[in-house]
């Protein structure tokens, strides 16, 4: 295995080099998670992109060691909440306890296990609307506030939640208003057989694959950084935004199935999505400008989170992928005669 | 190396695409050099732009073809449904049009560098790197000159890292299009157009080649807009004859002149509405006719015996006036006036009774004239000399004015023939080619009157097929089969023959009717032979006494009683005509001396006024001639 260049912390990033790097991170993760390499990039895009993901997938896929590995492969700290209906926010922030030092009792803050670089928000629907929010304010602002006091959460601050889509009663989805943080949802497939087979062996013999560090946190920073800084062409966003616009029953744009089935199309988040996106995307290929096709390619797992189905579009078993690849024929990329 | 176009399908797997923003051109945006890069870039854009729009053209070139081939084939199709005269010139047109557009659409086509731009990253799948460096080197200006090497270290990161993207993003960019095949925009023929173009070729080759039946209809038109011309300026020269024979602005000639010329202009502007224009014609045909007096040429025979009589009462000399001119009668009235007062009584009594004796032949001439004359015998008849001189000249003004009816009136009958005339000529060119054959009997009829055809049998129902029987005055009238015909001009015989104009007119007034009236050429003089003009075929036979012409009234039957003429039989129909009409039975006995002038004249009048063979000219002269009591 090659092991990429390091940078010395601090130092900027070659934009050549984001392709390597990321290259190398999925690489090493691939030596633990078997296949998904899709999944592998949406998640390693929704952490260059300083953002969260939301992952839907029945137990049992992997979605815990891929948090763990890229803490592993990335050099961060990592740590998993299990969301149960009696988890309270304080057990995910973390509380002031009274310790006595100095022969004095005070109030002293205790971490909670919130306080890593990765954090696995595990069946995050379980969980109180209370809790839920106690979690998402940290997602949105990188702090926590406990009794008054702000702690700022250490970067890079990624957020891997996931939904137990067998498992719905007694739960507690997550409002749509939260759920457009998560920048991606990735629907995580059950694996092929080869995927299964290759899984048996690594998983059920003597030796444990392990995968090694190919980068630190700083390197991580500084590629969430870099990709910020992706030019964009005007073209491009406009597609954006368009496709953006089509989520919309009330747009002219929008296709047929969307006047029909939609009830609310994506929010602004949504282009954000699609646009950084595109930026790590084009970056992942080695190019130095977004195009159509990294657009395209994102706008799958940017919105399928953000479209709300009306009771004809559900009655009728639409999906929002559905929806989405109707947009996607219908907003056709911008081409000359 | 050019490959050869391909048939493709242009078959939108998408909905309508995105409206392309389309990257500006830098060197028509910034100030200042441009970065070296990015002026590779744009100069490596240059032959693709050049085969891009070479595609266009090419498309163009295809979908204007199609589209003229369907336009003609629409044009051509439509032509043989409804006739359109313009259709060659608009035949012609459409490929004009069609090549002025494909011209105007190459110009307007030719692409600009950020419409290239967008062509090469999306076909040769470049990423959007070509149309995205264009573009970013417009969004940032201070990253498209060159690099300055002088340019501040302290720049702000933010602007120093966009510089470095924007630059290595350049690179990238003119790396790939220098890498990207240049067979980029080969000419696709589109489906559609090829098999618009295929189909229509194939469907228009038969109908270009099959004879159009539209075509006839459009001579035909244009036959009526031609006779409509022509019929214009016919009705242009009538109205200038009737103006200058005019006497005032309210003469009947100089109103219907201004008529004409207004259905003249009415021709001109609307050459082809033919059912409008036959009835312009007809209904002022109608209407001038209705104006003119039918015993006209009575009247003239009547005013022309007047004025001999008169003269020779005025002068005491029998040949006085031989013409008959009511101009010198005025002028012998006026002169028997200055001589009232030397005349003696037993005089002034016999010019009483000559001027009594001459009533009946005044009524016919002229109602004031007439009075006149009555007022003159009183007058004179009661020894009133002043009296009797105002009555003559009152008898010589009516005179004249009598005359100047009977020159309107003629030329209003001559007006009236010659539009119908004009509405046969425009009624003729309106007719079919098959149809018009059968107006060739008619017309044969109507053109040989001298044959014996029997005009009054009007074998020229109206239908303006017989023109010769139009004119021919003795063709009957009074059916109307031939209108136009007849004025009833039978003079002489009106005495107990002014109805049945047309049948009587039928009846040797040429000589050529064929006619076996018993008229008055049929014989019933006295000797029972017949007499007079039968058959123009034969010479006439005449009887011995030749002092008394007449034609028994019983002929007529009673007044309103209808009178058939029978032809000797033409090839046209033979239809009968009935006339009511109110004669007058005044058992008169003209001696033949007497009104042999009067008819010699009228013949001459209707020889001259009529289309007759100089054949039969000769032949009434002859007859005319044999007649004739001086010899």
């Amino acid at each position: 295995m090659n092991t990429p260049t390091v940078q010395p912390n601090g130092a900027k990033l070659a934009p050549e080099a984001f392709a390597e790097r990321a290259q190398a991170i999925e690489r090493e993760i691939g030596q633990v998670i078997v296949g998904q390499a899709a999944l592998v990039r949406q998640t390693l895009t929704g952490l260059l992109a300083n953002s969260h993901v939301l992952l839907e997938g029945v137990p049992g896929l992997g979605k815990t060691l891929l948090v763990r590995t890229i803490a592993d492969v990335i050099d961060c700290n990592f740590s998993r909440i299990q969301f149960t209906p009696d988890l309270m926010p304080a057990d995910i922030t973390g509380t002031n306890i009274l310790i006595e030092e100095g022969g004095q009792r005070i109030f002293k803050f205790q971490p909670g296990p919130i306080f890593a670089n990765l954090v696995l928000a595990d069946e995050i629907n379980r969980a109180t609307p209370k809790t839920q929010s106690s979690l998402l304010e940290a997602m949105q602002e990188h702090q926590v506030t406990v009794a008054r006091q702000r702690f700022p959460l250490d970067a890079p601050f990624f957020v891997l939640a996931t939904q137990n889509p067998l498992e719905m009663e007694g739960t507690y989805p997550l409002p749509e208003a939260q759920l457009d943080r998560f920048i991606f949802k990735v629907m995580v497939p059950f694996p092929s057989e080869e995927d299964l087979v290759a899984i048996m062996d690594r998983t059920t013999g003597s030796d444990s694959v392990t995968a090694s560090r190919v980068c630190t946190a700083a390197e991580i920073v500084e590629m969430q950084r870099l990709a910020r800084a992706v030019p964009i062409a005007p073209h491009v966003t406009a597609y954006a935004v368009s496709v953006l616009a089509a989520t919309h029953p009330d747009q002219p744009r929008a296709p047929g199935l969307v006047r029909d089935y939609v009830r609310y199309g994506g929010s602004p988040r949504g282009a954000q999505a699609l646009v950084t996106g595109g930026k790590i995307y084009a970056l992942l290929d080695g190019r130095f400008n977004v195009s159509i096709d990294d657009i395209r390619a994102v706008a799958l797992p940017s919105l399928r989170h953000r479209i709300i189905l009306n009771f004809e579009g559900e009655a009728e078993g639409i999906t929002s992928e559905t929806v989405i690849r109707s947009i996607l024929d219908a907003v056709a990329a911008p081409t000359v005669e | 190396m050019w490959i050869l176009p391909r048939l493709v399908r242009h078959r939108s797997d998408h909905g309508p695409s995105t409206p392309a923003v389309i990257p500006s051109d830098p060197r028509h945006v910034l100030d200042g050099p441009l970065d070296p890069a990015l002026t590779s870039v744009i100069a490596a854009l240059g032959p693709h732009r050049q085969r891009l729009w070479i595609r266009r053209i090419v498309r163009r070139t295809w979908l204007a073809l199609a589209a003229i081939a369907v336009a003609e084939l629409v044009l051509w199709t439509v032509a043989r449904i409804i006739p359109l005269p313009q259709a060659p010139l608009a035949g012609v047109a459409i490929p004009l049009a069609g090549a002025l557009g494909l011209l105007v659409a190459v110009v307007r086509c030719r692409p600009g560098l950020g419409e290239t731009a967008l062509a090469v990253d999306g076909e040769g799948h470049l990423g959007d790197r070509v149309s995205s460096a264009l573009e970013l080197a417009v969004a940032f200006p201070a990253s498209a000159g060159p690099i300055d090497p002088g340019a501040p270290a302290d720049q702000p990161a933010d602007l120093a890292e966009a510089d470095r993207f924007v630059r290595r993003q350049r690179t990238d960019a003119l790396r790939t299009i220098r890498s990207a095949p240049q067979a980029l925009f080969t000419p696709r023929l589109s489906l559609r157009p090829a098999v618009a173009l295929v189909l229509s070729g194939l469907l228009l080759a038969p109908v270009l080649l099959i004879p159009n039946p539209q075509d006839a209809v459009i001579a035909q038109q244009r036959q009526v807009e031609a006779a409509a011309d022509r019929q214009a300026d016919r009705l242009d020269d009538l109205a200038r004859e009737l103006e200058a024979k005019s006497a005032d602005t309210e003469d009947p000639r100089t109103r219907l002149a201004e008529e004409l010329r207004r259905l003249a202009r009415e021709l001109r502007d609307k050459p082809g509405d033919l059912d409008a224009n036959l009835a312009r014609l007809g209904a002022i045909e109608a209407d001038v006719r209705a104006r003119t007096d039918p015993a006209n040429e009575q009247r003239a025979a009547s005013l022309n015996s007047l004025s001999r009589s008169l003269s020779s009462a005025a002068t005491g000399k029998p040949e006085a006036n031989k013409d008959g001119d009511p101009k010198k009668t005025q002028k012998d009235l006026k002169d028997l006036g200055d001589k009232l007062d030397d005349m003696t009584d037993a005089q002034k009594a016999d010019l009483a009774r000559q001027l009594a004796e001459m009533q009946a032949t005044a009524s016919q001439a002229s109602g004031a004239a007439a009075t006149a004359l009555r007022d003159a015998a009183q007058s004179l008849a009661q020894g009133d000399t002043k009296g009797a001189k105002s009555a003559l000249d009152r008898l010589g003004e009516a005179m004249i004015g009598a005359e100047r009816q009977v020159a309107t009136n003629r030329d209003l009958s001559t007006a009236a023939s010659r539009l119908q005339d004009a509405r046969h000529d425009l009624a003729d060119a309106g007719r079919r080619t098959a149809a018009q054959g059968q107006a060739q009997p008619g017309q044969g009829a109507g053109q040989s009157p001298g044959t014996g055809q029997g005009q009054g049998a009007g074998q020229s129902p109206g239908a303006g097929q017989s023109p010769g029987a139009g004119q021919s005055p003795g063709a009957g009238h009074g059916a109307g089969q031939s209108p136009g015909a007849g004025q009833g001009q039978v003079a002489g015989q009106g005495q107990g023959q002014g109805q049945g104009q047309g049948q009587a007119q039928g009846q040797g007034a040429i000589g050529g009717g064929g006619s076996n009236a018993r008229s008055l050429g049929n014989g019933m003089g006295g000797n029972g032979k017949p007499a007079g003009p039968t058959n123009p075929n034969r010479p006439s036979q005449l009887g011995e006494d030749l002092r008394s012409v007449f034609a028994p009234f019983d002929r007529l039957g009673r007044p309103g009683d209808p009178s058939y003429v029978a032809g000797t039989g033409g090839d046209g129909q033979t239809q009968q005509g009935s006339q009511t009409g109110s004669g007058s039975d005044n058992g008169a006995l003209t001696p033949y001396e007497d009104v042999y002038t009067d008819f010699f004249r009228y013949a001459q009048t209707s020889l001259e006024r009529g289309y007759v063979p100089l054949s039969v000219k000769d032949l009434v002269r002859d007859y005319f001639s044999s007649l004739d009591p001086s010899k």
